[in-house]
């Protein structure tokens, strides 16, 4: 028994890291145009300066490095991002049901951002718009953690309701932005509620990319004092947990991370909350697993669900946010029934 | 001899509401101590002041001569181990995983061998008897094996004063007396162990020294025999209650009255 728990977070990592591998893949080579997955190497091999000696045509390698690339590098970086912020945000809260867009950080990122653009910031260059939904998501992230929780903990309902208000309050601002926008920089509503990869060029990568790397790096070192946090406030004090300074810095690095992955691509619902399920379905509730483990599975679904968005009603392109919500509404609503039958009410 | 933990004018408020005040006690190496007293004596907020969680708002809880709350967090949980009264936890981490945390504060830099810290884990886990759940999921346990499970925790963080907040409230007969069993070794091997316990008996029966708490004072403090008496029970508890020797041993046997019918003529 002992021995399958030691070895099933490894062979999780394992084949999570097949499953991106395999994504990039797919998304890179499935399309109007379809390339071969030894081109896709090819291509990402010779821009690391090998020369595998395969040969790609020009309008081949033009589609791959300008269009496919890009855009499946962004949605392994929003993916693993969502995902590990909502994994960490569930330990924070002591809440399986926190999810980065149910409890309204991600709506605040949006507000960031718009607010950002229709004020024409544009100070800090290609970091102005994660900074911007950084410093929304900031915001909200502690107004909800300030309000849900009551002596140490939250309770699911007060969380939920606490998160529906940010996110109505949050929600009415960037419709009064957009619909108050006459710059033409700005996109759609649909952009900033359901989210899209749509937007993705390596410019775009590179703004987001730095701010979600720190978050993802970064809250994995944290897994061992997080798994404390999740035993309970008190307890992780008492074995040695600077608690207060602890929650503050994860509280840093999810609205960072959420913040530069809305920035570029929206906000894309329901990732933080299934995939870190899933993982700990697999492998169990240790954030020393669940935490990169979600990451890589993370960054693979979205890459996915992406493949989907693009092709499922092609040419036209789906929302990626109607993709992931469909997974995940059902998937949320069977939690929280079960979530209610474990604890005999909205505990 | 630097009493281990001490209490010197003691005091806690919060919202205008004085909680606990004026309570001077000393807790000496190796002693076992319970703090008895009727609901809202201020138990669990004398505990929460010896464990550093509270800031005292009178007076100073010291741990080996410091002021409790000038301890770096870890080296304070290296020192002293706490039971809460509940653990709630959310996630589905095995009775074994939970008592493992307890190990957390020792990690790091020069954490000892993985074989010294399995058999520390099992031995924390065979004293508080729940080997037999050991791979179970913690949130799937009955209150009592929890209690037990937390227990263990305790016991695994190897320190050498144990802050128990009510060990024994969900527990049945014989969890009972194992546990202040176990309490009462552990102190004899020189750990200072303080106790909440409800059960004035059990507190009879295996404490060293019983501090008696009412209304935020501590009303009296000492053997069993000094403090459970008759006439201070029922004063303390607004009560009726008679005190008699055990008959199996040295220890007092304290019997209330039944509220009915007999004390309602």
């Amino acid at each position: 028994m002992r021995a399958l728990r030691l070895v099933r977070g490894p062979l999780l990592l394992g084949g999570l890291v097949v499953a991106v591998v395999a994504s990039v893949l797919l998304g890179a080579g499935i399309g109007a145009v379809d390339i071969p997955a030894r081109q896709v190497i090819a291509v990402i091999a010779g821009k690391l300066g090998l020369d595998l000696g395969i040969t790609v045509s020009p309008e081949n390698e033009a589609i791959l490095w300008a269009i496919r690339l890009p855009r499946v590098a962004l949605g392994l970086l929003v993916g693993a991002g969502l995902a590990v912020a909502g994994a960490t945000l569930q330990g924070i809260f002591r809440n399986p049901l926190a999810d980065p867009g149910l409890i309204g950080v991600s709506s605040g990122a949006s507000l960031g951002a718009v607010g950002a653009i229709v004020l024409g910031l544009s100070g800090l260059g290609a970091a102005t718009l994660p900074v911007a939904a950084f410093a929304g998501a900031l915001v909200a992230t502690f107004a909800v953690y300030a309000l849900a929780r009551f002596e140490g903990r939250t309770e699911v309902v007060t969380l939920l309701l606490t998160g529906l208000a940010v996110n109505a309050i949050a929600g009415a601002g960037i419709g009064y932005l957009v619909f108050q926008a006459t710059d033409s920089e700005i996109r759609d509503a649909v952009f900033w509620t359901l989210g899209s990869l749509g937007g993705a060029t390596w410019t775009v990568v590179l703004s987001a990319a730095p701010f979600v790397l720190l978050g993802v790096f970064l809250m994995p070192a944290f897994a061992r004092e997080l798994n404390l946090l999740i035993l309970g406030e008190r307890e992780a004090a008492h074995l040695g947990v600077a608690t207060e300074r602890l929650r503050v810095v994860l509280i840093a690095l999810v609205a960072l991370t959420t913040g530069a992955a809305v920035a570029v691509a929206g906000t894309i619902g329901f990732i933080g909350l299934i995939v870190p399920h899933l993982v700990r379905l697999a492998a169990g509730p240790d954030n020393r697993i669940v935490l990169p483990a979600s990451a890589l599975a993370g960054a693979a679904l979205l890459v996915f669900a992406d493949l989907l968005a693009r092709t499922a009603a092609a040419p036209a392109e789906l929302p990626i946010g109607v993709i992931t919500s469909l997974i995940g509404g059902p998937f949320f609503l069977w939690l929280l029934h079960r979530t209610r039958r474990a604890h005999g009410g909205w505990g | 001899m630097t009493p281990v933990l001490e209490a010197e004018g003691l005091g806690y408020a919060v919202d205008g509401s004085t909680l606990l005040q004026d309570v001077d006690l000393e807790v000496q190496r190796g002693e076992l101590v319970a703090i008895a007293g009727p609901n809202g004596a201020g138990k669990s907020t004398l505990l929460r002041l010896l464990a550093g969680d509270l800031a005292p708002t009178a007076g100073e809880a010291r741990l080996e001569g410091r002021p409790c709350r000038s301890y770096a967090p870890r080296d304070l949980a290296r020192l002293r181990a706490v039971l809460p009264q509940q653990t709630v936890l959310q996630f589905a981490f095995t009775a074994e995983e939970v008592v493992e945390f307890g190990r957390a504060p020792h990690r790091g830099r020069f954490s000892g061998s993985i074989a010294r810290e399995r058999s520390v884990i099992r031995a924390a886990m065979k004293e508080a008897d729940v080997l037999t759940f050991a791979a179970r999921s913690f949130p799937t346990l009955s209150a009592g094996e929890q209690s037990r499970v937390s227990l263990a925790r305790v016991l695994a963080q190897e320190t050498p004063v144990l802050l128990l907040d009510e060990p024994t409230a969900a527990l049945d007969i014989r969890h009972q007396e194992h546990v202040m069993g176990v309490a009462r070794r552990l102190s004899r091997e020189g750990r200072t162990i303080v106790a909440v316990v409800h059960d004035l008996n059990l507190a009879a029966r295996y404490a060293d020294s019983v501090a008696l708490l009412c209304g935020g004072s501590l009303v009296a403090s000492g053997s069993p025999w000094d403090v459970l008496t008759g006439g201070t029970l029922t004063d303390v508890f607004d009560h009726p209650v008679q005190v008699v020797p055990h008959p199996g041993g040295d220890r007092p046997l304290v019997l209330a009255e039944p509220a009915w019918p007999s004390s309602s003529p």
